[in-house]
């Protein structure tokens, strides 16, 4: 018998100490607070962000066609796995891949790459680091199918470069300045930044 | 103003009114056509009161007083003390009429709107009272028109009323402040006492829907003439919003179903290891497992199958097989489970989603409640009779359909008033009815809303067109003198080109029938016009049914999934390769004795042709009596209900492709215009420019194709003919995205441009085309009016092999510059192909 009430007290106690602990947890947070302390948070809320040094431009970077770019965070709304792409006759073409389902949304998909005239990915096609990035605005969406996200880094806007003025090449056309990142051993690579309402438009021109 | 939700006071009174005003407009007419029908009334006098009681919320004097008279003249013609004559109608339509113009107006125009109809209004107060305009009315204020009121109004809550002039009258319009039509049923400490008749006002206030504290709320916005069902405005965007998230959990439940599938393989695996247990026991004797060395264990499996079951029942005490056997219950009890939490959620996924899906559909009669109306009016002015029907009144349609129709529907049925019906005398004389007959006919019909408006009239006569297309100039007379009558009907929907003799009130204003054509293109449809001389016209219109659910088979086509909707499919048969039989070089192969034309899907849709052909052919069978086609399909998938979406706006509208929908995985999938294949088809097989499955070479005789891209009619026509007679092929687009389309079906040797063009002008067309590689080389000329250098440098940089000016049609440049450009042309006669 006792052996059988040994765990249901060991229950007990632990209930009672979840309690206890929730009791405190709620006493501390509910505790009333001083005068001085209402002050300081109040200051604390009150005080206007303060922006460094510029406003950032945070950029996301990934790979397309083995090349690194970046794009304005403004423009990109979502990053998400691949997903199907349905050709539409009569209207994909190299650029223009089709439609995919994004969240409940059919959207037009491009091909990043070709619209960059770069050659085709050296990832393959079913990598597991592929991902499809949402950009535009509702309703004019687009999505565009990359080799791998890099993440997101915010640089001063003051340190862009602007592309060099013999512009040939799409990739180059779409892009609208130079960003200087420093890599792991102390290099810097410069990554070309697409701007965000011409690489839109250069996919708006693939549906025509 | 207040706002509530998102509702300015004013927006409440917009709903109101046009809900009301609807009721009025069809009760009147109505009345007229049955004054003895006192029963029609009621309605009636209660969509007054309730305008009436919305006006003074929103403190619109004018509409008060007007929707009070209104309401006064049906309250003594109920009760016996007066008759409804023509005169009373009028006056009472045109009062609707006024306050419905109210309710179309905007907040801001309301001062102007006040000044500008004061007199109309007084006039027509002093109309409906029988009495002639005076200070007293004209200056009435609400109080003194409350003043007026009528003891016993049946439609009003109280029942009650002081027979003698409510001084609270007065009261009511300040009363019209925002809390009160807060539409929570909270206590209201600013209302005025129940005698009032203002409170019943209040109550009418559109907002009131919720408020229910009244016990005999009147007729708010949220009252439709169908009792007991309430209506509530929602955001549309909102409910598009909800029906992507129900279709999303819809699919998202269907996602259980590899739950169970992983169930399944647990059941298995458990069941091999009993397996397992036994086979190793049997090797190794009956004491322990442990024993049996794992490298036998495979030798050895595949033990007979009765002696498992026996050394399993002879062995249930082992303590292993316990655990098995408790782990396999507990597994079953599992499966069981998610499986009845997979169907029902799963059940409730689809009645949400089917929920969600039937709130944007609307009866179709919601948006031709006005129709009739107008018919009458414009009949009567044009001293016309018409029978107005409106056939198909309960068939549900998309709500942004709906809205979208209302303005081509009164176009068209103007249209068929003023210059489809005779005058009676006339119809007398050709033995018809002198009553003509009008009609707007709503359908579905095969994943289509078809809507038809039509008339028994003189019908539209092709010679007054084709007379007219000269006069015009917009074709030579020799041309004109070879069109067809479809061919002269499209000339219908020219901007700006009307059969009318003169711009009438009637059909001169508002929108023509090119915007008709251009609202149902944008939409997906199409328009056509049917026409019997001297005995009506049609105008058909073929909508989508956006965001309904079709029942379509599912194919699969160059590795894709598509659909085609089951009502345009005659039939799916498999043939095998030997029955497919060419005829005139042209596959085919018989069904039920008739002979059906074979083409592959990939063709005509543009994608990749398979290089080997298979044992059996699948094929969906389409068209109509007489012009069957066979399809040929990879390979069949399945039978499905799909949620037809539209495709998106920016792909235009895409040839033989008229919706996507989902599969149930989510992936998506494109729904087949089976009537535009069809159309589509025949026009290429026509034309020579699809060979079908044809087995024999036809490349090296044919014509070599010219397309031209140019938006003045006259100009394309110019071009074409004299292409014709050069002896090329020659196909014709109206503008760069036109061109830019048919240019996708590939096979052209030339391109014809003009540079000033709606949509896509010329220079990015020749920029478009030329980034694309398939059409890198072919040659360009563009001819413009242009002929400044800057021009012709501007074409040549985008991509043209020459730039000429439309001059050029007249001496021999055009055609030398072709011939040079892609060698002449064969010469018509001697064509033989």
């Amino acid at each position: 018998m006792s052996i059988e009430r040994e765990p249901s007290r060991d229950h007990d106690r632990r209930a009672e100490s979840i309690e206890s602990d929730s009791e405190a947890a709620r006493r501390l947070l509910q505790r009333p607070l001083s005068e001085s302390e209402l002050a300081t948070q109040t200051r604390e809320v009150a005080r206007p962000i303060e922006e460094d040094a510029g406003a950032r431009v945070s950029l996301l970077l990934f790979e397309c066609g083995g090349e690194r770019f970046a794009l304005p965070g403004s423009v990109v709304r979502r990053v998400t796995l691949p997903t199907v792409v349905h050709r539409v006759p009569h209207r994909s073409n190299a650029v223009l891949r089709g439609i995919c389902n994004l969240g409940g949304q059919l959207v037009p998909a491009a091909d990043l790459a070709s619209l960059l005239e770069l050659d085709a990915s050296p990832e393959p096609r079913d990598s597991p680091h592929r991902r499809m990035l949402l950009l535009g605005e509702s309703p004019d969406f687009w999505v565009v199918e990359v080799d791998e996200v890099l993440g997101v880094v915010r640089v001063d806007p003051a340190g862009l470069i602007d592309p060099p003025a013999t512009v040939r090449a799409a990739r180059d056309h779409l892009t609208e300045h130079l960003v200087e990142l420093e890599t792991g051993s102390a290099r810097v690579e410069r990554v070309a930044m697409l701007g965000g309402p011409r690489l839109l438009e250069a996919l708006a021109r693939s549906l025509a | 103003m207040s706002d509530l939700g998102g509702f300015s006071m004013f927006e409440l009174f917009k709903a109101e009114a046009e809900t009301n005003c609807a009721i009025l407009n069809e009760g009147l007419l109505k009345l007229e056509a049955d004054p003895s029908d006192l029963s029609a009334i009621e309605p009636l006098m209660r969509a007054a009161h309730s305008l009436k009681g919305a006006a003074r919320i929103i403190g619109v004097d004018l509409a008060v007083r007007l929707a009070h008279a209104m309401e006064d003249r049906l309250v003594a013609v109920q009760k016996g003390d007066s008759s409804l004559d023509a005169v009373q109608i009028d006056h009472l339509l045109a009062g609707t009429d006024l306050l419905s113009k109210l309710g179309a107006i905007d907040e801001s125009e309301l001062p102007a709107f006040d000044e500008a109809h004061s007199g109309e209004v007084d006039a027509l107060v002093a109309g409906l009272r029988g009495e002639a305009p005076d200070g007293a009315i004209a200056e009435g204020g609400p109080g003194s028109a409350d003043a007026a009121e009528p003891s016993n109004d049946p439609a009003r809550d109280e029942g009650t009323v002081a027979d003698e002039p409510a001084p609270h009258g007065e009261e009511s319009v300040p009363e019209a402040s925002p809390e009160v039509a807060v539409p929570v049923a909270e206590s209201r400490p600013s209302t005025p006492p129940p005698t009032s008749a203002s409170p019943a006002s209040m109550k009418s206030a559109p907002a009131s829907g919720a408020a229910g504290s009244a016990p005999r709320s009147s007729t708010g916005a949220g009252a439709t003439p169908a009792a007991g069902s309430k209506t509530l405005r929602v955001n549309a965007e909102n409910l598009d919003r909800m029906m992507r998230l129900a279709g999303e959990m819809m699919i998202e439940s269907r996602r259980f179903a590899v739950l169970r599938e992983s169930t399944r393989r647990i059941k298995r695996d458990l069941e091999d290891l009993e397996d397992l247990v036994d086979t190793v026991e049997r090797a190794g004797g009956r004491s322990s497992m442990n024993e049996g060395p794992p490298g036998r264990v495979g030798a050895l499996s595949g033990g007979d199958a009765a002696d498992t079951t026996e050394v399993r029942s002879r062995r249930s005490d082992d303590p292993l097989r316990r655990s098995i056997e408790s782990g396999r219950r507990a597994l079953l009890q599992h499966a069981a489970d998610l499986e009845t939490m997979f169907r029902r959620t799963e059940e409730v996924a689809t009645s949400l989603y089917h929920e969600v899906l039937g709130s944007r559909m609307r009866p179709f009669a919601d948006g031709t409640a006005g129709f009739p109306r107008m018919v009458r009016d414009l009949a009567k002015s044009l001293g016309k009779q018409v029978r107005f029907e409106i056939v198909g009144g309960t068939v549900p349609v998309d709500r942004d359909i709906l809205a979208k129709l209302e303005a081509p529907l009164n176009h068209m049925i103007r249209n068929c008033v003023d210059h489809g019906v005779e005058m009676p005398d006339d119809r007398r004389a050709v033995g018809k009815e002198e009553a003509a007959r009008v009609f707007v006919e709503a359908r579905h019909h095969g994943g289509m809303l078809v809507v038809r408006v039509g008339d028994d009239g003189r019908g539209i006569d092709p010679e007054r067109i084709r007379r007219k297309v000269v006069d015009r100039g917009l074709q030579t007379e020799a041309v004109a003198a070879g069109l067809t009558t479809a061919e002269l009907l499209d000339f219908l929907f020219l901007p700006g080109f009307s059969t009318a003799g003169a711009v009438t009130e009637i059909s001169g204003r508002g929108v023509g029938l090119d915007v008709v054509q251009t609202m149902v293109q944008e939409t997906g449809g199409s328009l056509r016009v049917e026409t019997d001389p001297g005995r009506g016209a049609t105008f058909a219109m073929r909508l989508p049914i956006t965001l309904s659910v079709i029942r379509a088979a599912l194919v699969e086509i160059a590795g894709e999934p598509y659909a085609f909707p089951l009502s345009r499919l005659e039939r799916v048969v498999k043939v095998p390769r030997e029955e497919i039989r060419p005829i005139e070089g042209r596959e085919q192969f018989e069904l039920d004795g008739a002979s059906v034309g074979l083409l592959q899907a990939t063709a005509v849709l543009d994608l990749p042709v398979p290089k080997t052909r298979p044992e059996v052919s699948n094929i969906m069978v389409v068209g109509g009596t007489g012009r069957w086609f066979g399809l040929v399909v990879d390979r069949f998938l399945g039978e499905e209900d799909l949620v037809v979406r539209p495709l998106d706006p920016r792909f235009g509208r895409v040839p033989h492709i008229a919706s996507a929908a989902l599969l149930e995985n989510g992936d998506p999938l494109l729904v087949v215009d089976t009537d535009d294949l069809v159309t589509s088809v025949e026009q290429m097989l026509g034309e020579g420019r699809l060979r079908g499955v044809r087995r024999e070479v036809a490349t090296a005789r044919r014509r070599k194709r010219v397309l031209v891209v140019e938006d003045s009619i006259t100009v394309r026509e110019v071009e074409r003919q004299l292409l014709l007679r050069l002896g090329y092929e020659v196909d014709v687009a109206v503008d760069g995205v036109d061109g830019w389309n048919t240019l996708q079906a590939g096979g052209y040797d030339l391109v014809v441009s003009d540079i000033d063009m709606p949509r896509m002008n010329g220079i990015d067309f020749v920029k478009t085309l030329r980034q694309d590689d398939r059409f890198g080389t072919i040659p360009v000329i563009i001819v413009s009016y242009k002929d400044r250098e800057e021009d012709r440098l501007r074409g040549m940089e985008a991509g043209a092999n020459a730039y000429l000016t439309k001059g050029s049609f007249h001496d021999e440049s055009f055609a030398t510059m072709v011939r040079d450009l892609i060698g002449a042309g064969t010469p018509e006669e001697s064509d033989a192909t």
